[in-house]
């Protein structure tokens, strides 16, 4: 009986350890937790452990059920209006190709913000859908830089489309020189909407300001003159903040100052950079009061309840308008450039692109064609609240903000791509801009915020 | 995994055999023995006593119990941490491909100079400590007055509890709204009984924002604590306090000298739970701001996400996770160690 | 040193009487015991006096100072308790020291007298002993340091020893009545176990339903209860009871009679009275020479036997087809003592008297008592 006595101390010794280590697993495992974002904005599915460590160990982030030619389409298309435009889209390719099937996989998430993990674990794994959603410009080097998109400059992007879009445009589907995205709709970021009536018992004219210090003397005259916001914003995540400092830099010192920005020259644009963001600053004390709480569409509703007179917002702005009662074009509200980017239309675009180890080749190839037609843009344009990129669609059912914009579009000089929407820079420098300006929102720390915009490149 | 489990049971008749003793189960070793174990227990010639030894050892045949999870949590999580460990040595950016080639310290070097690491390093510790030093306290006092009796315990237990049982989602939401500025309800408050110079905007001033967050997920887990420590307070028998109060102990000094002192083991396992929580508070972050808190509220398990899956910098994304994972393991260890001293591992 | 008085002390919850008008008057240095059944309020009684609870009505007066309204502290009482209750995370010092430290004594002073108290108790040499380490005997005797070395003035004791085995209650009854002599203190003593009431008290007092029903020395209590419930509850085995009536020759019930002239007594022919007769007080009349004044005979079938070694108890049936119930004995059974070389058979007839001079009589009604012996 001593050996057996002597077994069973080893015994509960060997079993002490393992519990004592499996402890320390558990404990690794909630702490492990702490980086997945499930049951976040999306319920979407992302490798949770490492952080980094992504490479090969799902086997397939979502959609599990996409079979070998099916069109699988992840997109983050999920809320009211831009669900129901995506369904036009859909309608539009079954109507030319009723025999393929699509794999519908939406990744919920404001933006993309759930998009990006979800597709670059797939991309990872070599196991991509036929096509996702994704803006077009900088954004897509990740890809282009490892080669993970087909060039669909012969394919899909014939002589006729191409002579259809603006050369700014056709440029932003070709970030590493040959064409692998097909832009789908365009929306105009330098937007200033305002309340009819607030502005007018204001007495400010929004036609009449010319250049964003105006603006500023404006909402000054608003705050004195009326009870309302002068200007609506959040600040709780920092693109708002990022894409309105984006248009005060535009409307100051031009788009070529904002190309040499954005190609990374910040050094020499110190002054200009700093006077931007004073300026930013000056509009922050006419910001709401609650910016930092809300989203930005509940500051949008207080302007359409009177409670706030202007708003700088993406063209997306005037969906919750149109659906506001007695709240009409023209009358209740309207827009004007950005003051001082009249002929700009500082563009926010989608895109379809073609990954390689292409799971339906001849299906994606049709869908793109069809998402670069007339009919296609023509069906999911005017539902989502956007313009055609391509400037042959007619304009019938755009209704008049939208043909006014489309016009816009037509006669602008210039269409550049934007900081906070991912299509002008690569998205580690996006990524650190919006870190920059979620400390400015915080702290207005115009020598703090230079430096790491600075860094950010 | 489980052709383990069966082979073991199909095992069991010779090894009721060659075991001979079958105490605890006398009556079933003649059915077993006339099972046909006879062969099996000739062919087993002289390796029989190792063999048998190997056999009786709870060791092996505790092996079916905790073997599978045992390789299951050594592949996916001590196999995951190692990866993350090498991934974040290698330089790994972008979408390409992974090299395993350069090892080397740069993503660490990295983090030292980065501010934004060094301030979601400290934020991360503050809401760790703050968070679960508060949370702790209020749960305590909660845990005490429903102790004494008050009406409607169950009521009130229910209502304290409630918050646990919210997703962080809904959490920061109701919160977003509670914090809101202009109509949200600590400023309304503070408003009606004259407090406006205490108003301010909780989730935008960098200075209260971190603070801001800690109290409203203290308001989530003091619940929590409020159980434990209530199954703590149950545990002690009543005349305890009525001892101490003879002794001449006032309800404080009762409290502070005879029944909080009793309370270690619930404070330590709901001060780990806590913590754990705390280093997860990154839903919580992320549905009110994103992967953007900014500095005065970044912890280290948003920095990673950002920068993993915004930047693609997948090593240094891995080297924050190395020093997160560090950090859960410095609470970890140390409760580990004392329960496994206490002899309850 | 004090004596204790409780003055028409009541005690209500929102349902429940707990405590009926209690007066008592228990004398310095006495010993006293409060026994009863389980609920019967003599907990509460105790906690009254400790101050744990305050009573809804009446005073209570410590060495004459009404203490009604003071906190426990400040009573001078020291209490043990039935879990013991000794803090788990205090060695056994700093619990004994407990008390003092909170009143802030200087640090020989403490000393000194948890020395003494541990002396008394016999605990030297485990003072750094925590209480998961010690037997449960040990752990009385530290709980009981503790409540001495405050010298109180008043003992309190909860049931201290219900918890302990059947052996250490025994010892431990011994060590307290010990500790009594020793300290000279008066002791207020809980106990439902009447055993322990009649070894260790100078007074028992027997509570029901929240009253006080008797309050007398433990033989008082045995040999003159006044009532039938002191009379059940005191003594083991307990009293046998027989409901019947005042005859003219006496009392009569369907299987027993005992003469007596009811002119001597406070009675009068035609009462419901109910005799009570202990069960040494029953004898074989084979053996009647060696009572003075035996009843008339009793016919009586044996049926249970107990021998318990110094004697053995016979369970007696008065009708041949009665049934036997050992709890509650009913009024055609009866329960004997009889010495162990005497020889009965199991169920077999037999004879018994009753000694007259050992009968209790109650009003079956009221259950007063009304005489205790005959003439």
């Amino acid at each position: 009986m001593n050996d057996h006595e002597r077994d069973d101390d080893a015994n509960r010794l060997t079993r002490r350890h393992y519990v004592a280590g499996a402890g320390a697993a558990v404990a690794v495992g909630l702490a492990g937790c702490s980086d997945d974002p499930e049951g976040d904005i999306g319920a979407t599915e992302t490798e949770g452990d490492s952080g980094g460590g992504s490479g090969g160990d799902t086997e397939d982030g979502s959609g599990g059920d996409a079979e070998e030619g099916d069109l699988e389409i992840v997109h983050w298309w999920t809320a009211g209006g831009e669900q129901d435009a995506y369904q036009a889209l859909l309608d539009g390719f079954r109507e030319e190709y009723p025999d393929v099937e699509i794999v519908d996989n939406p990744a919920p998430g404001g933006a993309g913000s759930a998009i990006d993990a979800v597709i670059q674990n797939r991309v990872l794994d070599g196991d991509p859908p036929s096509t996702f959603q994704i803006w077009p410009g900088q954004a897509l080097t990740p890809y282009t830089d490892e080669d993970l998109l087909e060039d669909i400059g012969d394919s899909v992007w014939t002589d006729e489309m191409e002579e259809a879009y603006l050369g700014d445009i056709v440029d932003l589907a070709r970030p590493a020189g040959n064409l692998v995205a097909v832009p789908i709709n365009i929306h105009r970021l330098n937007n200033l909407f305002y309340n009819v009536e607030v502005v007018e018992s204001a007495n400010v004219d929004p036609t009449d300001i010319n250049d964003p210090q105006q603006l500023a003397d404006a909402l000054q005259t608003v705050a004195d003159e009326t009870d309302a916001t002068p200007l609506a914003h959040q600040t709780q995540s920092p693109w708002s903040s990022l894409q309105l400092w984006e248009s005060i830099f535009i409307g100051m010192q031009g788009v070529d100052a904002y190309r040499t920005f954005i190609d990374g020259d910040v050094s020499s644009l110190e002054t200009e950079v700093r006077n931007a963001l004073e300026l930013l600053n000056t509009y922050s004390e006419f910001f709401p009061e609650d910016a930092g709480s809300i989203s930005w569409d509940q500051g949008n509703s207080a302007l359409i309840e009177g409670d706030a007179a202007f708003i700088h917002q993406g063209d997306w702005a005037a969906g919750q308008y149109r659906a506001a009662d007695g709240f009409e074009f023209g009358e209740g509200w309207d827009m004007v450039a950005f003051p001082g980017t009249t002929s700009v239309y500082q563009s926010v675009i989608d895109s379809f692109v073609f990954p390689t180890n292409n799971p339906s080749p001849e299906a994606t190839e049709k869908f793109l064609s069809y998402a670069g037609s007339v009919d296609a843009q023509a069906r999911f344009n005017p539902v989502k609240g956007s313009i055609p990129p391509r400037t042959d669609v007619p304009t019938d059912d755009f209704g008049p903000f939208l043909s006014r914009q489309i016009e816009d579009f037509n006669n602008s000089n210039t269409q550049p791509p934007s900081i906070a929407h991912g299509t002008s820079v690569a998205p580690s420098v996006h990524s650190s801009l919006e870190e920059a300006f979620a400390n400015f929102n915080g702290n207005g720390d115009v020598d703090e915020a230079y430096q790491a915009i600075a860094n950010s490149f | 995994m489980l052709g383990g489990l069966f082979g073991r049971s199909e095992r069991d008749p010779d090894d009721a055999e060659s075991d001979g003793e079958q105490r605890s189960r006398p009556g079933g070793e003649q059915r077993l023995r006339t099972d046909g174990g006879a062969t099996a227990s000739a062919s087993a010639g002289t390796d029989a006593s190792i063999l048998t030894r190997l056999r009786r050892s709870e060791f092996v045949e505790s092996i079916p119990f905790w073997g599978p999870p045992a390789v299951l949590v050594g592949i996916f999580v001590y196999g995951a941490v190692a990866w993350n460990l090498v991934i974040s040595l290698i330089g790994w950016d972008g979408l390409g491909q992974p090299e395993y080639t350069d090892f080397s310290l740069a993503a660490y070097e990295q983090l030292l100079v980065d501010p934004s690491f060094t301030s979601a390093f400290w934020n991360t510790l503050i809401l760790l400590l703050v968070f679960t030093v508060l949370s702790l306290a209020v749960g305590l006092l909660l845990a005490i007055l429903i102790d004494r009796g008050i009406r409607f315990e169950n009521t009130f237990r229910t209502i304290y509890l409630l918050p646990m049982s919210l997703s962080f989602v809904v959490t920061a939401i109701f919160w977003a709204w509670m914090y809101n500025p202009r109509i949200g309800l600590i400023n309304t408050a503070l408003r009606g009984v004259g407090l406006d110079v205490l108003t301010t905007a909780w989730l935008s001033n960098p200075d209260v924002k971190l603070f801001a967050i800690i109290f409203a997920l203290m308001w989530q887990f003091s619940g929590y604590c409020m159980v434990v420590y209530l199954a703590g307070l149950r545990a002690i028998p009543r005349d305890q306090y009525e001892a101490a109060r003879i002794d001449g102990a006032s309800t404080l000094r009762v409290y502070l000298r005879v029944i909080i002192p009793q309370l270690g083991a619930s404070t330590m396992s709901a001060a780990v739970v806590l913590m754990v929580f705390a280093l997860k508070a990154f839903d919580f972050l992320f549905v009110l701001f994103g992967v953007n808190p900014g500095q005065s509220a970044d912890i280290l398990s948003v920095m990673m996400y950002r920068v993993a899956f915004d930047r693609l910098q997948w090593s240094y994304g891995a080297a924050v996770a190395t020093v997160l994972f560090a950090m859960a393991l410095s609470v970890i260890g140390p409760y580990l160690y004392a329960q496994y001293r206490r002899g309850e591992l | 040193m004090a004596n204790v008085t409780l003055e028409h002390i009541t005690k209500r919850y929102e349902d429940v009487t707990a405590v009926d008008d209690m007066n008592l008057d228990i004398e310095d240095g006495e010993f006293v015991t409060f026994v009863g059944p389980s609920g019967c309020g003599k907990s509460t009684t105790m906690e009254t006096i400790a101050g744990l609870t305050l009573p809804t009505e009446g005073t209570i007066e410590i060495g004459g100072r009404d203490v009604t309204d003071l906190p426990p502290k400040d009573r001078g009482i020291s209490m043990v308790f039935q879990n013991i209750a000794l803090f788990p995370h205090m060695d056994v010092y700093d619990n004994i020291s407990f008390g003092l430290r909170l009143r802030e004594y200087d640090q020989e002073e403490i000393d000194r007298r948890v020395e003494e108290a541990a002396d008394i108790v016999q605990l030297e040499g485990m003072m750094d002993r925590m209480p998961e380490e010690m037997s449960g005997g040990q752990r009385q005797r530290v709980a009981i340091a503790r409540a001495i070395v405050r010298n109180p003035d008043v003992f309190l004791m909860d049931e201290p020893l219900a918890n302990l085995d059947a052996k250490l209650r025994v010892h431990m009854r011994t060590e307290l009545q010990r500790l009594h002599k020793e300290l000279d203190t008066t002791i207020i003593y809980v106990t439902h176990d009447q055993a322990e009431a009649m070894t260790m008290s100078d007074r028992i007092a027997v509570i029901d339903s929240g009253q006080l029903q008797q309050i007398d020395p433990p033989l008082v209590c045995y040999n003159e209860p006044t009532n039938l419930f002191v009379a059940g509850f005191i003594g083991s085995p307990s009293m046998n009871f027989v409901e019947g009536e005042v005859t003219a020759d006496g009392f009569d019930a369907e299987h027993v009679t005992v003469d007596f002239d009811p002119d001597a007594y406070d009675v009068s022919v035609g009462d419901e009275v109910t005799l009570g007769i202990r069960p040494e007080d029953v004898y074989l009349a084979d053996g009647v020479e060696s009572v003075e004044d035996p009843s008339a005979v009793v016919d009586a079938w044996t049926d249970v036997l107990e021998p318990m070694g110094n004697e053995v108890f016979v369970y007696l049936k008065l009708a041949q087809d009665a049934e036997l119930r050992i709890d509650e004995r009913d009024s055609d059974q009866l329960l004997m003592s009889v010495d162990p070389d005497v020889e009965v058979e199991e169920d077999g007839e037999i004879d018994v008297v009753l000694d007259r001079s050992r009968v209790h009589l109650f009003e079956t009604g009221s259950g007063d008592a009304i005489v205790h012996g005959l003439d």
